[in-house]
């Protein structure tokens, strides 16, 4: 059995979550109607994954989350809403360590919640199996909590003082694929780069669309690259890193010399969008293995493992996260089990192995 | 009414809208010719039909509008801002002429007085100077003739009256799985396609977004208009219409289309349109009865049970066609609603002393009738109260630093099935702390629960019922039930009002209605042993609390949800049955009079998308009905009015 | 993928999907005299179709799709109804 601990304060919605796992046999349901019982139930109750609703009275799903990751880290689904707004908490959620959220739809009807029935169970299986987040430290809290203040420390003096866009096979493009557990990780890796990092950085993160521009803004804040959102074709530049739309795919192609990246609708022949494989693909296309990097970071699934794979073939190099700090150990998995990884690194040494390879 | 008065009254009213719109064009490019042939041919056409009823002074008036146009036209003089104000001032008089032919069959005794005023404001404030050449109208205004130059080939073929189109997709619509060229392919009888740059020219290749729409596809087909507009169902807003009249060889512009289209356009009394929908709801509740029939032969002839199912699903096909058709039968645009509107801005504007910039747009979005009927006196009231409150004084203005003129806009959109009216003025805004200390002053509640509302929510408080901000009492809109009234029309007409407002900045209020009303999205819910529909747009949500939440008020019950106390009542009472007992009480919360109020009922069922008859015979008289819905197993719903029950 | 490029020639092939518009667009910005064979095209995006009518490549072959051959491609190889490219 896996016992499930439902967090919310709408008696519509506790019944109909309860009514949703309760259906599939294998769970044991406990509720709670606030933040304050979630928390004086979680040692009694000793849940294996939580759901969480963001939006509560008192305690709001954020204060309870941290307070869960201090008094009994567990792995935690958000509940959260598909605007703006809901998309900030809930990259603050992961960054505090909630495993993966589920985005309801506008409106926030509640009746409309049978329709997510599916993502949801198979959203808050795949957490009561992940990895159980390590205690964030305090540091890191409060550095997650306060995301939205800290000025970000830009080296715009180290950074040549006219960035030019990357001419072909100048210099070379590190391809990034993330999931679930993504966002926080990409905190990691893209906050350790330096802000003159000389290769450009193009992100393939599955989300929602209405969640990676405040993504993107978030890390932009965060890091010393610039981080933004691609909504356009766009030129590739040094000391940037670039994060695909949501509910579409991202692709890499040329303009003369030019290397761009471009959202594109999303492809029928790919499940997770943006897609990590068909933005490897279109970068085989376009560059040359060997100025190519791969990285696949956490994540349910393969998408990112069969492309990644091709480009080791071809003479590129590819990274995978390392089991041991992966949320879920999913794409990286795959990677390793195609031999497809030249490299297996925990996520804080990411950022060091590029560095090295790059030269910096 | 004397049938001939009666098409007059349709007639002159439909060419004076048009008339309008054209000067309203003129009024930024008064050197629009097409606009400029436009009013001219609306205002000869008037000047025709005027001289048919005793109304000399509309004749004189017209006559000098129609000189004056007829130079403009021809070169000879050139219209300016001052003479379009002065065709305007011409056409509101014949306007209310209209009106006073209407109301009292004759004009009032000082009309030829007021004739002669309008002439010699007319001829004064046109001038003479000979045109310095006439400068092209903006492409989308043209883009008929262009059509008809570039396709003159295709338009060769045999005297038919043809469909243009002109469809400009989304930018984003390769994203969202779109292919418009699919679209098009769908066009029946399609004669001749152009795909053009929608920026006038293609951008190049370093530049050219490949998943971005960046063409417009213009058509000609030899279908009937609405066949074409068929295939664009999808997209209304995106495509214009154009139906050539080859014999004439002219193209009537989209938007003067109904005016000379003239008898294509048919008109329905309503209730034959009514009795068209109850037709054909009773055409679903027999295709009902298809499936068990196919069942049956299916015990002892396969092949016939299988050719009556494949008959049933053509059937069913042919229903949702139908049914598609009589929704876009009820709608109607919203123009003729709204093209009173103008002028009462003028006249309201003018005696309250202020001077009032007003622009409609989304005239063209169409709206089912009843909505479009009923939208015209909270639409006004609120006009009303945006030029008397909220649009300051000249001086005032000037003073804050805000232009002299005051800005009023109407918008309408079309949001996926809603219909959305955005009216803004920038005029003074409301202040929250003000509302909330005369609601507290008027009664409307405690000084301490005004205290507690967010600004946004203070705002709402101008629809509760005895409130008025106003400290005097104007001749205009001072009268107390205001904004009250105004909700309680607009959701009468299943809408939803609210708004938005920045001290010094300006008033924005949002309505939001549906845009088909015949069917309705219900929610069916138990009460009292029966199965009953509610129209989606009444439920604000529906929640399960536990029967200790219920707390005893008085006779009655209330609950605490998200923080407030909401009054609940028991819906099976209120149908004179009694409630199940249930641990879990099951309450759907509506809004009745601008309050919250949860009923309780004993399960919540399916949803339906169904069509909702008015109540007959002896339904009618029920109170708190508001028609009935047929169920797919042939049952009938009756379909409830929350708030009306909840009053 | 329904683009497939040999010898100074883009061929589309098949069912062609708005994500072939990006390969075509490439092909052709790099080598203005590319030509394009449509003799094995089934379908066709509006995206690719709108990169062939802004870029008129030489057409090689006709569309097998009558809806393709008599309204869209028809005119591009009679050349007189759409605006002459940027």
């Amino acid at each position: 059995m896996i016992r499930l601990l439902v967090v919310d304060d709408s008696p519509l919605m506790r019944r109909l979550l309860t009514q949703i796992f309760m259906a599939e046999g294998d769970f044991a349901i406990s509720v709670a109607r606030s933040g304050a019982e979630a928390i004086e139930m979680l040692t009694q109750v000793a849940p294996d994954v939580v759901t969480l609703d963001i939006n509560m009275p008192g305690m709001d799903g954020l204060a309870c989350l941290d307070r869960i990751m201090v008094t009994r880290p567990c792995p935690v689904v958000m509940l959260s809403s598909m605007t703006a707004a809901g998309a900030d908490e809930t990259l603050e959620a992961m960054a505090l360590g909630a495993i993966d959220f589920v985005a309801k739809p506008k409106g926030a009807v509640s009746l409309e919640i049978d329709a997510l029935a599916p993502e949801l169970i198979e959203k808050v299986r795949a957490a009561a199996a992940a990895r159980i987040p390590q205690t964030l430290r305090l540091r890191d809290r409060v550095r997650a909590r306060s995301a939205s203040t800290i000025k970000k420390p830009k080296s715009t003096t180290s950074r040549p003082p006219t960035a030019t866009p990357i001419k072909r096979a100048d210099t070379g493009i590190v391809v990034v694929g993330s999931s679930t557990g993504g966002p926080p990780a990409l905190d990691r890796l893209l906050g350790d780069l330096p802000g003159d990092f000389p290769w450009p950085i193009v992100v393939a993160q599955h989300m929602p669309a209405s969640f990676t521009g405040p993504l993107a803004r978030r890390l932009d804040k965060l890091c010393a690259l610039d981080v933004r959102e691609v909504t356009r074709t766009t030129p590739l530049e040094p000391g940037h890193a670039y994060i695909g739309k949501g509910d579409a795919d991202l692709i890499l192609s040329r303009r003369s010399d030019t290397l761009v990246v471009m959202p594109a609708p999303s492809s029928p022949a790919h499940f997770w969008h943006p897609s990590v494989d068909r933005l490897m693909e279109s970068a085989i296309r376009h560059v040359s293995a060997q100025g190519l990097i791969g990285v696949l970071l956490t994540g349910m699934g393969s998408d990112g493992a069969a492309a990644m794979n091709q480009l080791r073939g071809l003479g590129g190099y590819t990274i995978a996260e390392a089991a041991e700090t992966a949320v879920v150990w999913g794409m990286p998995g795959s990677l390793v089990a195609l031999d497809g990884a030249c490299a297996v690194h925990p996520l804080d040494q990411i950022a060091g192995a590029l560095m090295a390879l790059v030269g910096r | 009414m004397d049938e001939l008065l009666e098409q007059f009254l349709i007639e002159s009213r439909d060419l004076i809208a048009a008339a309008s719109r054209d000067f309203a064009s003129l009024a930024r490019n008064p050197h629009g010719t097409g606009s400029i042939d436009s009013a001219f041919r609306a205002i000869h056409t008037l000047k025709g039909s005027v001289a048919i009823f005793d109304m000399g002074p509309a004749e004189q008036v017209l006559h000098a509008a129609e000189d004056i146009l007829e130079r403009a036209r021809k070169g000879t003089a050139e219209l300016d801002a001052a003479t379009v104000a002065s065709l305007v001032a011409c056409l509101d008089q014949v306007d209310r002429w209209v009106d006073e032919i209407e109301k009292a069959g004759a004009l009032l005794p000082q009309a030829s007085d007021l004739a002669g005023q309008l002439v010699s404001g007319l001829t004064e404030a046109s001038p003479s100077t000979p045109a310095a050449g006439s400068i092209a109208e903006a492409a989308n205004e043209t883009w008929v003739a262009d059509l008809l130059a570039r396709e003159a080939a295709a338009l060769a073929g045999p005297n038919q009256s043809l469909t243009a189109f002109r469809y400009t997709p989304d930018a984003d619509c390769f994203f969202r799985g779109d292919d418009p060229l699919t679209v098009v392919a769908a066009v029946p009888d399609l004669l001749s396609l152009a795909i053009l740059p929608v920026q006038g020219k293609w951008p190049v290749a370093a530049d050219f977004e490949p998943f971005v729409c960046l063409s417009v596809l213009e058509g000609i087909s030899a279908a009937p208009r609405d066949k074409v507009a068929a295939a664009f169902r999808l997209m209304p807003d995106q495509v214009a219409f154009a139906v050539l009249d080859q014999s004439s060889e002219q193209a009537i512009g989209q938007n003067s289309e109904h005016e000379v289209r003239g008898n294509r356009i048919l008109r329905v009394d309503s209730e034959r349109v009514d009795a068209l929908g109850d037709a054909l709801g009773e055409l679903l509740v027999a295709l009902n009865g298809v499936a068990p029939l196919a069942d049956h032969a299916a015990t002892f002839d396969r092949s016939l049970a299988g050719r009556i199912r494949s008959v049933q699903a053509d059937l069913e096909r042919a229903a949702s066609d139908l049914r598609t058709s009589v929704n876009a039968v009820r709608a109607v645009r919203l123009e003729p609603t709204l093209r009173r509107v103008p002028r009462l801005v003028r006249e309201i504007a003018e005696s309250l002393g202020k001077t009032v910039h007003f622009e409609i747009t989304g005239q063209d979005i169409e709206i089912d009738k009843q909505i479009a009927d009923g939208l015209f006196e909270p639409l006004l009231h609120l006009v009303r109260n945006a030029i008397d409150h909220g649009i300051e004084c000249g001086n005032e203005r000037e003073a804050c630093g805000k232009p002299m003129v005051g800005r009023v806009s109407l918008d309408f959109h079309r949001e996926g099935d809603a219909v959305l009216a955005l009216l803004r003025d920038d005029g003074a805004g409301m202040d929250p702390e003000r509302i909330r200390k005369v609601a507290s002053e008027r009664g409307v509640l405690s000084p301490e629960a005004a205290e507690a509302l967010s600004d946004a929510a203070a705002l709402r408080l101008i629809f509760a019922p005895g409130f008025s901000t106003a400290e005097t009492v104007t001749e205009l809109s001072g009268r107390g039930v205001g904004m009250n009234a105004v909700e309680t029309a607009v959701e009468a007409l299943r809408g939803t009002i609210g708004v938005e407002s920045a001290l010094g900045a300006g008033t924005t209020i949002t309505m939001r209605f549906p845009a088909n009303a015949l069917t309705q999205r219900l929610l069916v819910i138990e009460a009292g042993g029966e199965r009953y529909g509610i129209s989606l747009d009444q439920i604000v949500e529906t929640v399960g609390v536990d029967n200790d939440r219920l707390l005893p008020v008085g006779s009655g019950f209330a609950c605490v949800l998200h923080g407030r106390t909401v009054p609940v009542l028991s819906l099976a009472g209120l149908l004179g049955a009694r409630d199940r007992d249930q641990a879990i009480a099951k309450l759907v919360v509506t809004r009745s009079g601008g309050e919250a109020v949860a009923l309780r009922v004993d399960g919540f069922g399916e949803r339906i998308d169904t069509l909702v008859r008015r109540p007959t015979g002896l339904l009618a008289s029920v109170p708190g009905v508001t028609g009935s819905a047929l169920l797919a197993d042939g049952g009938v719903l009756l379909v409830l009015d929350l708030p009306e029950l909840a009053a | 993928m329904s683009v497939r490029i040999e010898k100074g020639v883009v061929y589309l092939e098949g069912r062609c999907m708005a994500e072939d518009a990006e390969l075509l667009l490439v092909a052709i910005q790099e080598n203005p005299q590319m030509r394009v064979d449509i003799a094995s095209m089934l379908r066709a995006h509006m995206a690719v179709v709108q990169v062939l009518i802004a870029f008129r490549p030489t057409i090689v072959g006709e569309a097998s799709d009558k809806f393709l051959s008599r309204h869209v491609f028809g005119p591009l190889f009679l050349g007189d109804k759409m605006p002459k490219p940027a």
